[in-house]
Order: structure tokens, then C-alpha cells, then sequence
């Protein structure tokens, strides 16, 4: 059977790209590596043109294992956005930590590969390899910084934690294959439909549960986040934002590809499950945030909350609901990672990550402190930013979808959520610059600045002008099964 | 019918100056003022524009209309009728007298202005609104710059104060959204649009076991605005905390957006819900009036007594509209009007005070009447003014609600009498304990009353005196939305 490279250009630029980097490093001292960053971003860029030269595409490739449809291209456009804001936000970070970039961008690149081939695969192991890609490259990356303690700790808790959900996804799938027959995810809708009718449906539930509970794990939800804040803590600050914006976002479009399509004959049982992981999720995300003291772990339960909101549209199991998910996913990514690239650009200055540290920015760096507040309000969903429309869609789904309750949740969760969003922000602009600390913040670099903007345009113009984005998101939203 | 959009003019020129002030060097403080300044005042230029070409009577004017989010049907829907159209006035008028307010403010000048820009856009936006949520972005726009003023400027717990208005507006305005959108899919007629909501109301457009629920989410989030009791207890934190000119827009333009929406969504949306709850609501107000009364009284703080006078008077706002009457509706919108001027007048006058004395003590006070000539006859003024003195816009506002109660909850009507009397007495012993007495040694000398803060209060003072001997003036406009308000809650 003739294999259709074509139609994976763009995950066929990006490892190539990330190999070709590896390649490189062999031969380029640390110090001079900035280069080899350029390329990455370029690589990135590249691969976002092809997705968009490509974004009509239908069909099957790579003998059915992938699926390219609207799901596929709005995740691949996600994911590559997101890894170019980290890219691009994350130069000065890693040059100053005097580690190899080369080797940085070239598993960032590979990572971001394995999310999408999550994203759009049409069969379990294919679906199974992006996450063990997406995986084992993000146990290094969280412990990137060798010398680092906490980075090392990072590294190994996630790996951990990470190896067993691996083995409970597989186990799942075990149980789904034994089921029907085949990995296919078609295959398996089909296969399911009839399992039900027999005597199977309890293993079906199973599997149902060792699959959800894994993907839980991929995206932090409650009970399975205990991974999360040291891991962000520890992490280098752009890959904690990679992990916020890309590897939840791959967890959630595996949800979307196996539960959704796969399991579609169960969907009548997976509604509720999933109302009450968000409801949980939520809920104790917001509530622990409210005692952190530094700001990448505030961050980590941040991401938790988060989930807790996205899992709402999945919870209801509608169209609406699904592109109401994919909407805010998009616009996530921009909020989130603008958070990380700040924390960064100050890191870089020799800031500490704490929130006291944060004291006074507002006159040190009316800039930045300004961008950080705007991508604080657009987590907690205040008008003129993307989270505003992103909640939007979630409560208009979740309203409409019969789960008035969950809304309400969401609504007394996003109270919560000022409280320690609004911390950081008091500190910078109600309180003086703590002893000792420069006058001046110094201007970011330039490729920094650019990172910057992209994110500050992003959450604007999505908060100011949403329609287009509503569009692209109903448009990827058409997902098989449902 | 769409000529020039005057409405966006006016609500976006503030918005233009806040980013013109932003590229305001920082020394420059002068500059930054002037700028602001300036917007406020084509802006309020724009309201009197709209005003002179308004024919009262002839329902929503200045309509504009276009595409928002297609996807959603959410419009970007301007229009005024006379409500609107009230207010609108009272926010440009009380915007630039609080940014003259301001300009005692030396700590980062340019800061406070372009916030305080942001502040006016959203103020003017949101009672222009005619798409729900439109008026909601509007509603949670105005939180953010409201929130640094009192965090930055303000005084005491401000850091407290500022973060407990943030996070109870913000619960507010998550739950209200959460019932407009049942609000919305209950409808199914796929419009975010008031007028055309308002249209559905005779043909029962909600279930009747979903009208309830939907009005008590929407009215929980407005009434954490007014403030109803005992969601109230943000206001006398963030009043008293903030800077003289936060606490005036705080007290004068923010406290209505919250009878403004019962007036334009809850009550208007769902009217037969309204009265089911007409008499509990009624309760409510009552005990706002009572409570915030008692509470003023047992103030020893001039400022904490000026917020919980504001809890007192929305309580008459409050029963007005629950009884749903002509009278009692124009008599709660006249006190609107009203108590913005003149808890405009009372916050800017805790400002002179304090930044003479630095004490809001009022046992310290005393004899003020002499040291302090035309400000201590100004306060005496304001005292009347804010008890309801016939001929002052006060007793307008007052004597209406109370007459147009009186046909429906006639009990309600004898507390709040008590309530006036409560009224009189908190406003007595405060003009007693600043003005009256001997003059005090330790504030001899202390400085007459500057033309600053003159161009601030006559104004005030003269629309008060209007508004009290030419009510017509404003009942006029009012009529025509108040008769519509009136005849959808009798609709059952």
C-alpha cells in the first residue's frame, strides 16, 4: 500500500527539524547554540504554514493510522502555536541556564510531534506511540536542568507517576481490544455497539474507567494531579507552560479520539463521570491555589482549575459542548503560556519564582506587569480577554447541555480563582519592590518581545473579536461519533 | 436609521483618552490631567448632544446595531431611552467632577487617569447596553480599574477592601451570566437582544418552573451590586477605603448599575417571576432601609456613615421597584438620581474634611461651622439634602416611592417611615457633632475651602436645588420607559 507522506508534512517537518537540531548539537558548543533556537522556531513555522496550506484536507493516511479532518487541523494549528509561543518565549531562558539549546528545541519539537500525532490518530496504537512520544521526552525536559535539584525531582516524579498511567492507559486498551477485535478507532465504535448488547458491558464500563483514569493523569485532573505542582515547580519555566498548554491539550484531544469517537456507544454513562471529575477538579484546584506561595506551583493548580473548566464542555457531550472545549483550549494556550513567558523574562533577570518577589513590578516594569495582569484577567474571565469568551462558551454549553449545576460550579469556582490570581497582582501594583531589588527591569530581548506579543494579541483579539475563533472552533467541532 | 453613532462616540472617547494618557511621560502630571479632562468633557459634550436631539416618548433612540459573535448571536446594541438616557447624564457629569476630585492625587497621576478613563468607558457602556451580554462585558469591565483605584489610592485596608469588591462583583457577575444564558436557551429565539426579549414576555416565553430560578440567579448577581442586605457587606469596606474620587463613582454611578439592571433585565425579562417575589423583595428593601440606617447611626466614622446612608437609601430604590407602581418606579429612579449627587456631594466632602483634619472622626470634629465658613454650610447642605429636605432632590425621590408603595405593601411604607426618621436623626447628629458647638482650638487656622473644591460641589449643589423645585424636568423623560416597565409587570 502506497504510504501517504504528504499528508503528515507537517509532523514530518517538525521531527525532522528536531532531528536535524540533535544533529547539530554534536557539533556546535553550548554557548554558540543560539542559532540552532532560530531554527526551531523556523522548523515550528514551517510546519504552521503547511497545516494551513493543508487545513482542507479529509481523509485517512499512513495506511489509517492517522485522520486528518477539521479535529486534526485545529489541533495541529493549537499545538504548533503554543510550541512556537514557548519557542520563542524560552530562548533567553534556556541560553541563561547555560544548557544545551540545541538539545532543548530538538525535544521540544519531537515532544510537540508526539502531541499531535495524539491528536489526530485514528487507531490505538497510534494514539498510544504519540503519548509515549509525548511522554518520555517530557520526563527529560521536566528534568532538563541536571544540576538542578528540584528539576531532577521534577523529572522523576512525573516519570513516575507518568509510567504508571501509561500502564493503566494500555491496560484499558487491552480491554478494548479483547473487546472488539481491533485497534482501529473506528473499529472499535462499531465493535463496542455490539459488545454492549452481550454480556460484555460491564468490561466495557472497565475499560471505559482505566482509560478515562490515565487521561486524567495526561491532564492533570483530580485525584490524579498530585504530579503537577512540583513537577511545574521544578520544571524550566517554558516547559511548565508547554506541559499547561500542550501535553493537557494532547490529554484532551486523546479524549476527544477514544472516548468520544471509540467509545462513542458508552457516551450515554461517560457524561456524569466526567461532570464530576470537573466538578472536583475545579474545585480543588482553585482551593489549594489559594495557599501557594510560589508562583509556578500557584500555576500548576491554576492548570488543574483549568482542566476542571474544560472538562465542563466535555461533560455535557454535545456539539456545542465539544467546540465550546476546543475554544477554550485555543484560548488557553495564549493566557497560560503569556503567564510562563513572563515568569521566564524575569527568571532570566535573576528574579525568584516566589509571588513576594513579584512586589512592586508595576513600577519596576509597568510593561511587563501590565501583560501579566492582562493574562490574569483572562484566567480568571474578565471581559476583554479570551478567558471571558472561552467561559462563555463553557457556560452557554453546560446551561444548554442540562448541567445547570456544573455551570453554577464554575461560576462560584471562578470567584474562588480571583483570590490568588489577584494575589500576584496586588503585589504587583499595591506594594513597594522588596529590599534590594533593581529599580529597572530591563527590557526583554527582542525574540522574547515578539513571544510576548503573539500571546498579548492572541488574548485580545480573541477577548475583543471572538467570532472567527467561535468558527474555527464549531467548524473542528464536527467530531465522528457525534 | 443608523446615523452618527453618538452613543459609541461618547462611550469610547474616555477609552481614547485612557490610551492617550498612557503615552503621557510619567513627570508629566499636569499633562495627564488635562488629558483626562478633556475626553470626560467631550465625552459629557456627546451625552448633551444626545440629550438635545432626544424626543422623549418615542421608546429606544440613537440605535446601533451590528454583528458582534454571529456565532453566538450576541450584537454589539447601543440605544437609549429616558432611563438610559438619565444616566447617562449623571455619569458624565459625576466623571468629570470626580477627576477634578482627583487632582490632589500626586502618586502616580498617570496611572490613576488612564484607569479612571477605562472606569468611564465601561460606566457609560453599560447603560447604553440593549444586548445582554453587552451589558454584562460592561459589567465586569468596570471591576478592574475600580479595583486598582481603591488598592492603589486608597486608604486603610485597602488591599482588603479592594480584593473583597473584586471577588463579590465578580461572584455577582458569573452567577447573573449563568442566568441569562438559561435565560437565553429557555427563550430558544437565538437574541441576546433586551427590546426583543422584552417582546416575548406576553407570549411566556420561559417555562414557568424555569422563571423563578432564572430570576433569582440573575437578581442574586445585581443585588450584590445595589447592595442588597446582606450582600452588602463589601460596600462600607470599599467606600471607606477608597480615594474620595473612587468612593464619589463608586457611590454615585456604581451602586445604580445594580437598580439599573432590575430595572432593565430581571424585573423587565421576567416580570411574572417579579412578582412572585414583589413582596419578599419588598422585605428586602425594607430592611436595607432600616438596617443601613441603624447602621449610620451607630457610625462614628463620617465615612462609614456616608456608606451605610448609600445601604439606606438604595432600600428606597429597592421597594420602589418591587411595587412596581407608576409612581413608585419614577420615584426610584428619581432617588437614584438623587442619591448620586448627593452622596457625590457627602464623599467629596469627607475629602475635604479629611485632607484638612486627617481624621474622619466625628467626635473630633466640632464648631466646624465656624473655622471652616461656606465648607461647613455646604456640609450643612448635604446633611439636609441626603435627609430629605422638601425643595432638595432628595424628597422627590422619597416621597414617590413611599406614595406609589403605599397602594401595594402598605406595611412596608410604615417602616420605612421609621426609617426616614432614622434618616434624620444619623443626618442631624452628624451636622451636630462637625458643625455645631464651639470652635475647636487644635483646628484653628485650618484652610477655607479651595475653588477646586468649589467647581466641585456648586455643581452638585445646583443640580440638587433643579432636580428638588423642577422634578418634571426629569419625570418627563422617564415616563415613557417607566410606563412600559410598569405595564410588563402586569403582565402575569
Amino acid at each position: 500500500m502506497p504510504v501517504d507522506f504528504g499528508s503528515v508534512g507537517p509532523e514530518i517537518v517538525l521531527a525532522s527539524t528536531g532531528m536535524l537540531l540533535i544533529l547539530l548539537t554534536a557539533f556546535i558548543a553550548k554557548e554558540r547554540q543560539r542559532p540552532l533556537g532560530y531554527l526551531g522556531i523556523l522548523g515550528i513555522v514551517v510546519a504552521l504554514a503547511l497545516t494551513w496550506a493543508d487545513a482542507g484536507g479529509s481523509g485517512t493516511a499512513l495506511a489509517g493510522m492517522v485522520r486528518l479532518d477539521p479535529v486534526s487541523t485545529f489541533f495541529r494549528v493549537t499545538f504548533l502555536a503554543a510550541a512556537l509561543v514557548v519557542a520563542l518565549t524560552g530562548l533567553d531562558f534556556v541560553q541563561s541556564r547555560g544548557v544545551s539549546i540545541g538539545e532543548f528545541y530538538a525535544l521540544l519539537l519531537l515532544a510537540t510531534t508526539g502531541a499531535i500525532f495524539m491528536a489526530i490518530a485514528w487507531d490505538i496504537v497510534m494514539l498510544y506511540i504519540g503519548l509515549e512520544l509525548l511522554s518520555i521526552l517530557s520526563y527529560v525536559l521536566a528534568g532538563f536542568f541536571r544540576e538542578d535539584p528540584k528539576s531532577n525531582e521534577a523529572g522523576i516524579k512525573y516519570f513516575l507517576n507518568g509510567a504508571l498511567a501509561s500502564a493503566v492507559l494500555l491496560f484499558g486498551l487491552s480491554l478494548v481490544y479483547g473487546l472488539t477485535g481491533t485497534t482501529s478507532i473506528p473499529g472499535i465504535a462499531a465493535g463496542l455497539g455490539t459488545a454492549l448488547h452481550g454480556q460484555m458491558a460491564p468490561v466495557a464500563l472497565l475499560a471505559l474507567g482505566f482509560v478515562l483514569g490515565a487521561l486524567a493523569f495526561k491532564i492533570a485532573a483530580v485525584p490524579f494531579h498530585l504530579w503537577a505542582p512540583d513537577t511545574y515547580e521544578g520544571a524550566p519555566t517554558p516547559f511548565a507552560g508547554f506541559l499547561a498548554a500542550v501535553s493537557e491539550g494532547a490529554g484532551m484531544a486523546a479524549i476527544i479520539r477514544i472516548v468520544f469517537t471509540g467509545m462513542a456507544p458508552l457516551s450515554s454513562s461517560f457524561g456524569i463521570w466526567i461532570a464530576v471529575l470537573a466538578a472536583l477538579t475545579m474545585t480543588v484546584g482553585n482551593v489549594t491555589a489559594l495557599w501557594q506561595n510560589n508562583f509556578k506551583r500557584l500555576m500548576a493548580y491554576s492548570s488543574v482549575a483549568q482542566v476542571g473548566y474544560i472538562l465542563v464542555g466535555l461533560a455535557v457531550v454535545t456539539q456545542q459542548g465539544l467546540s465550546a472545549v476546543l475554544f477554550y483550549l485555543f484560548a488557553y494556550l495564549f493566557m497560560t503560556l503569556g503567564v510562563f513567558a513572563i515568569i521566564a523574562a524575569l527568571s532570566v533577570q535573576g528574579q525568584g519564582d516566589d509571588i513576594a518577589d513579584y512586589a512592586g513590578l508595576g513600577q519596576r516594569s509597568p510593561w511587563l506587569a501590565g501583560l501579566l495582569t492582562l493574562f490574569l484577567a483572562s484566567l480568571v474571565g474578565i471581559p476583554t480577554t479570551a478567558g471571558f469568551m472561552g467561559k462563555l462558551g463553557l457556560f452557554s454549553a453546560s446551561v444548554n447541555g442540562g448541567y445547570t449545576w456544573l455551570a453554577l460550579f464554575l461560576a462560584v469556582n471562578s470567584a474562588i480563582s480571583v483570590g490568588y490570581y489577584w494575589n500576584v497582582v496586588r503585589n504587583m501594583w499595591l506594594r513597594p519592590a522588596p529590599e534590594g531589588a533593581p529599580a529597572r527591569v530591563k527590557r526583554p530581548s527582542a525574540v522574547m518581545g515578539v513571544g510576548l506579543a503573539v500571546a498579548a494579541v492572541g488574548v485580545v483579539a480573541i477577548g475583543i473579536l471572538p467570532n472567527a475563533f467561535y468558527v474555527f472552533a464549531h467548524w473542528a467541532s464536527f467530531v465522528p461519533g457525534h | 436609521m443608523q446615523g452618527f453613532p453618538w452613543l459609541s462616540t461618547a462611550i469610547f472617547l474616555p477609552l481614547l483618552g485612557a490610551l492617550v494618557t498612557l503615552f503621557v511621560p510619567e513627570a508629566a502630571a499636569k499633562t495627564a490631567r488635562a488629558v483626562a479632562l478633556v475626553f470626560l468633557s467631550l465625552s459629557a459634550l456627546c451625552v448633551l448632544i444626545i440629550a438635545l436631539g432626544f424626543h422623549a416618548g418615542q421608546g429606544f433612540q440613537y440605535v446601533e446595531q451590528a454583528p458582534w459573535m454571529p456565532a453566538l448571536h450576541v450584537t454589539y446594541f447601543l440605544a437609549v431611552d429616558g432611563l438610559s438616557l438619565v444616566m447617562l447624564g449623571l455619569t458624565a457629569v459625576i466623571g468629570i467632577i470626580a477627576a477634578i476630585a482627583a487632582f490632589g492625587i500626586t502618586d502616580r497621576v498617570k496611572l490613576f487617569y488612564t484607569l479612571f478613563l477605562l472606569l468611564q468607558t465601561a460606566l457609560l457602556g453599560i447603560f447604553c447596553a440593549e444586548d445582554l451580554i453587552l451589558f454584562v462585558f460592561f459589567f465586569d469591565v468596570m471591576l478592574i480599574p475600580m479595583y486598582f483605584i481603591i488598592g492603589i489610592w486608597g486608604h486603610g485596608r485597602r488591599e482588603y477592601s479592594a480584593l473583597k469588591f473584586l471577588i463579590f462583583t465578580v461572584a455577582g457577575s458569573v452567577v447573573m451570566l449563568v442566568g441569562i444564558l438559561a435565560l437565553y436557551f429557555q427563550t430558544g429565539q437565538q437574541t441576546f437582544s433586551i427590546p426583543a426579549l422584552a417582546q416575548l414576555v406576553t407570549t411566556q416565553h420561559v417555562p414557568v418552573q424555569w422563571q423563578d430560578w432564572i430570576f433569582l440567579l440573575i437578581f442574586a448577581g445585581l443585588a450584590v451590586k445595589l447592595p442588597v442586605v446582606p450582600l452588602h457587606t463589601w460596600l462600607p469596606d470599599a467606600h471607606v477605603d477608597a480615594p474620595t474620587a473612587g468612593s464619589v463613582v463608586l457611590a454615585a454611578v456604581m451602586l445604580k448599575v445594580g437598580a439599573y439592571g432590575f430595572i432593565r433585565v430581571s424585573h423587565y425579562l421576567l416580570p411574572a417571576a417579579a412578582s412572585h417575589f414583589a413582596a419578599f423583595i419588598a422585605v428586602l428593601g425594607v430592611i436595607n432601609i432600616v438596617y443601613g440606617a441603624l447602621a449610620a447611626t451607630a457610625q462614628h466614622d463620617f465615612k462609614k456613615l456616608v456608606a451605610y446612608s448609600s445601604v439606606s437609601h438604595m432600600g428606597f430604590v429597592l421597594l420602589g421597584i418591587a411595587a412596581g407602581t407608576q409612581l413608585a418606579v419614577t420615584g426610584a429612579i428619581f432617588e437614584m438620581v438623587s442619591h448620586g449627587l448627593v452622596a457625590g456631594m457627602l464623599f467629596l466632602l469627607v475629602g475635604v474634611f479629611y485632607d484638612r483634619t486627617h481624621t474622619r472622626e466625628m467626635t473630633r470634629f466640632g464648631g466646624m461651622y465656624t473655622t471652616l465658613g461656606t465648607g461647613g454650610g455646604i456640609l450643612g447642605f448635604a446633611g439636609m439634602a441626603n435627609l430629605g429636605l422638601p425643595a432638595l432632590s432628595g424628597f422627590i425621590g422619597e416621597f414617590f416611592v413611599l406614595a406609589g408603595t403605599f397602594t401595594v405593601f402598605r406595611i412596608a411604607v410604615f417602616w420605612a417611615i421609621l426609617g426616614i426618621v432614622l434618616i434624620a436623626g444619623y443626618n442631624l447628629w452628624m451636622m451636630q457633632k462637625i458643625l455645631m458647638g464651639p470652635e475647636k482650638e487644635e483646628w484653628k487656622g485650618l484652610p477655607r475651602i479651595t475653588r477646586r473644591e468649589l467647581v466641585t460641589l456648586v455643581p452638585l449643589m445646583a443640580f440638587c436645588i433643579l432636580l428638588g423645585l423642577f422634578p418634571a424636568s426629569i419625570i418627563h423623560v422617564l415616563h415613557g420607559p417607566v410606563q412600559q416597565f410598569v405595564a410588563h409587570l402586569g403582565v402575569k
